[in-house]
């Protein structure tokens, strides 16, 4: 089995619901991402999925920093990294539990039986994670230069609007922009990598 | 004023294939024809490469080579003095260190990817560290320009390659350690 469906398997097998955000969320738009799956639960679903995960015997845990817990999952192919998210510091100005509504709801959509957040949705949680001035604005550049749309950066502009996060991100997307610029990224491309050829 | 640069086939040398050159109309006082490039796969890039083209194909399976497991589309990295005269479906970065691009070791990979990927660069460098010469990333990332250099100091190269100069503002310590922790590497 492959990394996303041990993860999909174990938390179905507990009961847990999610939706799968940041890197396999974008790679549904653009062919970038790492081997780790990210996993966002309902506020009030976070302890329990910890317990859950840590009692499989497949799954060893790591550590917990700021709002992520982290695993080590092992696989048929070798082992990844699954990080557990608690989204009720996306929920601004809301009910803490309001922004995980929103991702089950709008904000995510179904491929395959998991749900996947929608772009701009992952962008929004990158910009909203507390390491985002050091880390995450570069993540968020990286996108651009591998594809992201520069719609998919004012859709999340859309988002932070429903949880009163628009000043914030504004101010954050405005960082991302400088970053483009000094990177170089703005230079008008006119890319198509589905019609680029790759060796087998 | 300005410096202009453009590809032109050197004297004797064989015709370049028609699929990644297309002649510029030519000038009638102009001696010389002109060619855009088209780079369209691979093959072209190594087709161009053998004529000493110094154009590169950064590729995910290269950098994960190099300890660091994320897959993203391939980058086409291009002497910045031609960025004009390619068209590609690749990503295509222009970029200032032409040299580097000709025969690019780790060095020179750290620098690109400090355009395309700065926290990538962070972490190849940190895994090679103890086995490439810092002197050589030194001069890499300080050919690249000073763009490069901000780049790079932001990613708190400094930390591996201490005289390297500083332009802008580092991210923390606690944050470079915390990076170093969670970025996705071959164990």
């Amino acid at each position: 089995m492959t990394g996303i469906t041990v993860v999909v398997s174990i938390l179905e097998r507990n009961g847990i619901g999610f939706v799968v955000v940041r890197g396999e969320a974008l790679e549904n738009s653009f062919p970038a991402f790492s081997d780790d799956v990210d996993v966002m639960v309902a506020p009030s679903d976070f302890e329990r999925a910890v317990r859950g995960l840590r009692r499989e015997p497949s799954v060893s845990y790591l550590r917990m920093s700021d709002d992520v817990s982290r695993f080590r999952v092992r696989t048929d192919s070798g082992q990844i990294i699954l990080d557990l998210i608690d989204p009720r510091g996306l929920s601004g100005r809301r009910s803490p539990g309001a922004f995980y509504e929103f991702l089950e709801s709008e904000g995510s959509f179904e491929k395959g039986g998991v749900r996947y957040a929608r772009v701009s949705v992952a962008v929004y949680c990158r910009l909203m994670a507390p390491k985002w001035a050091s880390i995450y604005i570069h993540k968020v550049a990286t996108d651009v230069g591998n594809g992201l749309a520069i719609s998919d950066l004012n859709g999340a502009l859309d988002v932070a609007e429903l949880f009163g996060e628009g000043p914030r991100i504004r101010e954050r997307l405005a960082a991302v922009q400088r970053e483009i610029q000094l990177r170089g990224l703005d230079r008008p491309v006119r890319w198509s990598p589905e019609q680029a050829v790759r060796r087998e | 004023m300005r410096l202009e640069t453009a590809v032109y086939r050197e004297p004797g040398e064989h015709p370049l294939p028609r699929e990644v050159a297309i002649p510029v109309a030519k000038p009638t006082h102009r001696p010389r024809t002109e060619y855009r490039l088209r780079v369209q796969s691979e093959d072209d890039v190594d087709t161009l490469r053998r004529r000493r083209l110094p154009l590169y194909l950064l590729t995910d399976e290269r950098v994960r080579e190099l300890g660091y497991l994320v897959h993203f589309p391939p980058r086409l990295y291009i002497p910045s003095e031609i960025a004009d005269d390619v068209e590609s479906p690749f990503r295509v970065f222009p970029y200032r260190d032409a040299d580097a691009l000709s025969s690019p070791g780790v060095p020179e990979t750290v620098a690109m990817l400090l355009v395309s990927d700065p926290i990538g660069a962070r972490v190849v460098l940190r895994l090679a560290v103890t086995r490439i010469p810092i002197s050589e990333v030194y001069r890499r990332v300080v050919n690249a320009g000073p763009s490069v250099v901000e780049m790079a100091t932001q990613m708190r190269l400094q930390d591996f390659v201490p005289s390297l100069p500083r332009i802008g503002t580092p991210m923390s310590a606690a944050d470079a350690r915390w990076l170093d922790r969670n970025e996705p590497v071959r164990a």
